[in-house]
């Protein structure tokens, strides 16, 4: 029997590793990837606690997360398509049309 | 046989997302988060949410990330990175070794705050299967569901209109 | 019957609403929405005053809803109709649909026919807000709303700078009394009760102040200041000396406008609070006497200027004032009942005269008496009636003036002697102005090349309407009405004092028939030695030169000095230095926002990390 803490550390761990991408790389399909990263490793410790709690609740949850990934995937890929087609490349500091 | 399991599904997570997030060619990265998925599909076989490790592999494995690889593909940014072409200025760096630092804290911190929690783990006869959560999908979890179903419409919306605009833009 | 009670009031509002979303093509319906309002507003009226009529009970309906309530501070709207109430009520929409009736006429051919609908129909609700409130801070409203729409009325040809500054110049006098009202209700707040039980509802006021008077001698002397305060507002709307500047010029306004103002509505409005917060008045002596004072002074001071006037219509706008001075006096003097009295047949041949001085005006096309005269030939009826309305004015029996003016000149006559010779030669100056006029206007040869013809029955019927009120309203127990809070019996007939009055009166007409018709000629001689009265006169007792002065030399440089302070100390000084202070921080600061995400994000993530360290020992709990 493998006890709760051990699968929250996975996610701990995971959710780092995706924190890290996003912050570093400078390529917004990859910000996107680790954004996922991030997202299965709280879904992670949803499914976890559900089965902790005995509750389906967490595991209803992390369909649902499973849905906005879904909206946040297709809507980011649509921003970097058109970033890519109007400026060439993909980095996210050249995103600065707003400033001043 | 489940400890050793857990400890493989893990390893092969954790060295995906790695190879995820520092690989230079974003469709290697794709390949490497459909591995962690899988993986993470196997978590969620261990803990008997047989329900969400089918769904984790069919959206997931299946559609989302075949988006990603589409747009890769279609961008024609085979191997191409910025941060390989251009010069790091000094404030990069600068922010990059905080990054570091931050992730450092925070991972410890987590860690050490988790260890501390010692939960138990009954688990007795619970298991997600598509039955059980669909009975609490519909009558306990409805309404979160039917807004769930607004924010994909809005999703839908949105990348119809972006990509609407470029269309008329060029006609 | 006490929920239609609201009626009254909504109905010539409901119209105000209408009227501006009628095409302009059928403008004609806008005048008679207003009219069907008002008159509707009118048998609402008559429903209520039925009892009174029939058998001589007094009814008193009160209602109320709560508006504002915070501990400390209960406001509420309501409405109190009395016997006061409704007479006042029966004026003012009486009174307001044969104006209304007869404007349909004379301002058929208006630029701005609905506009000056929609401003009559404001009118009409803003005067019955005024009588039927519960409690004086609604009255309040009320009376602002007054002023509001007098000056959107005497403004109505605005394209004229003598109305626009006419309007201008009665909006900002009643400003100047209002202010003082306006304290003058807060003071009476206070004196009201202990904090938290304070109230401004006339049915709980006269109860609060008497015992806050009873309980210390110097609550006397405070009850006598706010009074007197109160008292401003009413010098303002019923254009009593010195505000009274205001009302002549207000003849700027369309005819109609001027009878409405003069006879049901805003200079009415004066007198009524008077009437209405009587009770309060009553336990300040001292208030009342100057108030009685202020009033016979403007009295006599309004006759005198009228003698010289040339515009028929400020003949009898001065005659106005004088007339209001009647009133305020008498209700100065103790009896609101004899001022109301006044108030309500005043009402009836001043809005005579005025429409009557609206038809002659509409046909001849001109105002100043000395280029009219032998208008009785082409004009008959209307000349009756003017007739009619100067018999009236004059208070000769048995027209509706001489009961009440015979009423005011017996109370002056057994309450103060010196006020009493002032009314009585007053008396005698109306009929001599009134007399000058007449014999200008009506007799003699015409002047007036024009052929003239009477008007249509929409301006004759008000006209007939208002005959027979002012000839015979002294016989319809209007007087029924009032009955003094004091129950102080209203004087009884006092022949001495009608004997002198008749007399005066003849003898006014007399010589006005004397100076301009008969010895027309030996004017010139016999009048030389006076033209130094004449001057001072035409120029209004140097009043507006007065106004002037203050205004340019007291007024003007303690504005500049003001104005000087607030650009110079707190524009220059406090407001922009505070905003280039902000815009310099703006400045620094703006240089954190990089426009970079993975810079935000960082920071984001630093205030998660610090978070959970918080969390982790122990800060947060």
């Amino acid at each position: 029997m493998i006890p709760l803490t051990h699968y929250l550390i996975v996610s701990g761990i995971l959710f780092a590793i995706g924190a890290l991408g996003v912050l570093m790389r400078r390529n917004i399909i990859i910000m996107l990837l680790s954004i996922e990263i991030m997202l299965n490793a709280a879904n992670l410790s949803f499914v976890a606690f559900s089965s902790s709690h005995a509750d389906f609740g967490g595991q209803i949850f992390s369909l649902f997360v499973v849905a906005v990934a879904a909206s946040e995937v297709a809507i980011g890929l649509a921003i970097a398509v058109l970033f890519f087609r109007s400026r060439g490349i993909l980095d996210p500091n050249e995103m600065n049309l707003m400033k001043d | 046989m489940e400890i050793p399991l857990f400890y493989i599904l893990a390893l092969t997570a954790a060295a995906s997302a790695i190879v995820v997030v520092t690989n230079r060619k974003p469709a290697y990265s794709v390949l490497a988060l459909a591995l962690m998925m899988v993986s993470l599909s196997g978590f969620f076989i261990l803990l008997k949410a047989y329900f969400v490790a089918m769904i984790q592999i069919l959206i997931y494995a299946g559609a989302i990330l075949v988006l990603f690889l589409f747009v890769i593909m279609l961008l024609g940014i085979g191997s191409s990175d910025a941060s390989g072409q251009r010069k790091v200025s000094v404030f990069i760096k600068m922010r990059r070794a905080v990054n570091i630092a931050l992730l450092i804290a925070f991972a410890s911190q987590l860690v050490l705050m988790i260890s501390a929690a010692q939960h138990a783990f009954p688990q007795k006869n619970f298991s997600g299967t598509v039955e059980t959560i669909g009975t609490a999908l519909f009558n306990q979890y409805l309404l979160p569901f039917e807004l769930v179903s607004g924010i994909l419409l809005i999703g839908i919306f949105g990348v119809v209109n972006l990509t609407q605009r470029e269309l008329s833009k060029k006609a | 019957m006490i929920h239609i009670a609201w009626w009254i009031l909504f109905f010539p509002l409901i119209s105000f609403a209408i009227i501006p979303f009628i095409p302009e093509a059928k403008r004609i319906f806008a005048g008679w929405i207003a009219c069907v309002g008002i008159f509707f507003s009118f048998l609402i009226t008559l429903r209520f005053a039925r009892p009174m009529f029939d058998a001589g009970e007094f009814h008193t309906w009160y209602s109320k809803i709560n508006w504002i309530l915070i501990p400390g501070l209960q406001l509420e709207l309501g409405f109190f109709i009395d016997s006061l109430a409704i007479l006042m009520l029966l004026v003012v929409t009486g009174v307001g649909t044969a104006i209304f009736y007869y404007s349909l006429e004379y301002m058929e051919h208006d630029e701005g026919y609905k506009r000056y609908f929609a401003g009559l129909s404001l009118f009409a609700f803003s005067m019955i807000g005024i009588v039927i409130s519960g409690n004086l801070l609604q009255l309040f409203i009320f009376w602002e709303l007054v002023g509001l729409s007098s000056y959107l009325l005497i403004g109505h040809w605005y394209q004229k700078d003598e109305a626009a500054d006419a309007g201008k110049k009665a909006f900002l006098t009643n400003r100047i009394g209002d202010f003082g009202f306006l304290i003058g209700i807060l003071l009476l707040w206070t004196f009201s009760g202990p904090a938290g039980s304070r109230t401004l509802n006339f049915l709980q006021l006269n109860a609060s102040i008497s015992s806050f008077v009873q309980s210390s001698p110097a609550h006397a002397t405070g009850l006598t200041i706010a009074m007197l305060l109160i008292f401003c507002g009413v010098l303002g709307k019923s254009a009593q000396f010195p505000l009274h500047v205001w009302l002549p010029d207000a003849m700027e306004g369309p005819t109609p406008v001027s009878a409405l103002i003069h006879a049901a509505t805003m200079v009415a409005a004066g007198v009524y609070l008077l009437a209405r917060m009587f009770s309060l008045f009553l336990l300040s002596p001292v208030a009342l006497e100057i108030i009685a004072y202020i009033g016979g002074f403007t009295a006599l001071f309004a006759a005198t200027q009228a003698i010289v006037q040339k515009d028929i219509k400020r003949v009898l706008a001065y005659s106005t004032l004088s007339q209001l001075g009647y009133m305020v006096m008498a209700i100065g003097l103790g009896s609101a009942a004899v001022g109301m009295y006044h108030l309500t047949t005043h009402a009836f041949f001043k809005a005579l005269l005025f429409l009557g001085a609206g038809s002659i005006i509409h046909a001849t096309e001109k105002q100043n008496i000395f280029e009219m005269g032998g208008v009785i030939k082409k004009m008959p009826f209307t000349s009756a009636a003017f007739l009619i309305g100067t018999f009236a004015l004059i208070g000769f029996w048995p027209s509706s003036g001489f009961f009440s003016k015979d009423k005011i000149l017996a109370l002056a006559f057994s309450e103060n002697r010196l006020l009493f010779i002032s009314s009585a030669i007053t008396v005698f100056l109306t009929a001599l102005y009134m007399g000058r006029a007449i014999s200008l206007m009506f007799f003699g040869a015409s002047k007036i090349r024009k052929k003239l013809h009477e008007p249509s029955q929409k301006i004759l019927m008000p006209l007939l309407i208002l005959s027979i009120l002012s000839l015979a309203g002294g016989f319809f127990g209007f007087e029924r009405f009032l009955h003094d809070p004091n129950h102080h019996e209203m004087s009884g007939p006092n022949s001495l004092v009608i004997q002198l009055a008749t007399v005066l009166g003849l003898a006014g007409v007399f010589s006005g028939f004397f100076f301009y018709r008969i010895g027309e000629k030996n004017r010139k001689s016999l009048l030389q030695p006076f033209s130094w009265a004449y001057e001072i006169l035409m120029r209004k007792y140097f009043m507006d030169d007065l106004y002037d002065f203050l205004i340019r030399y007291i007024q003007q440089p303690f504005a500049k000095l003001l104005d000087w302070f607030e650009r110079t100390i707190i524009v220059e000084g406090a407001v922009n230095h505070a905003a280039s202070f902000t815009a310099l921080t703006g400045r620094y600061f703006k240089k954190l926002q990089t426009g970079r995400i993975q810079t935000y994000l960082s920071v984001f993530f630093s205030g998660v990390v610090i978070a959970i360290y918080l969390i982790r020992f122990g800060a947060l709990h």
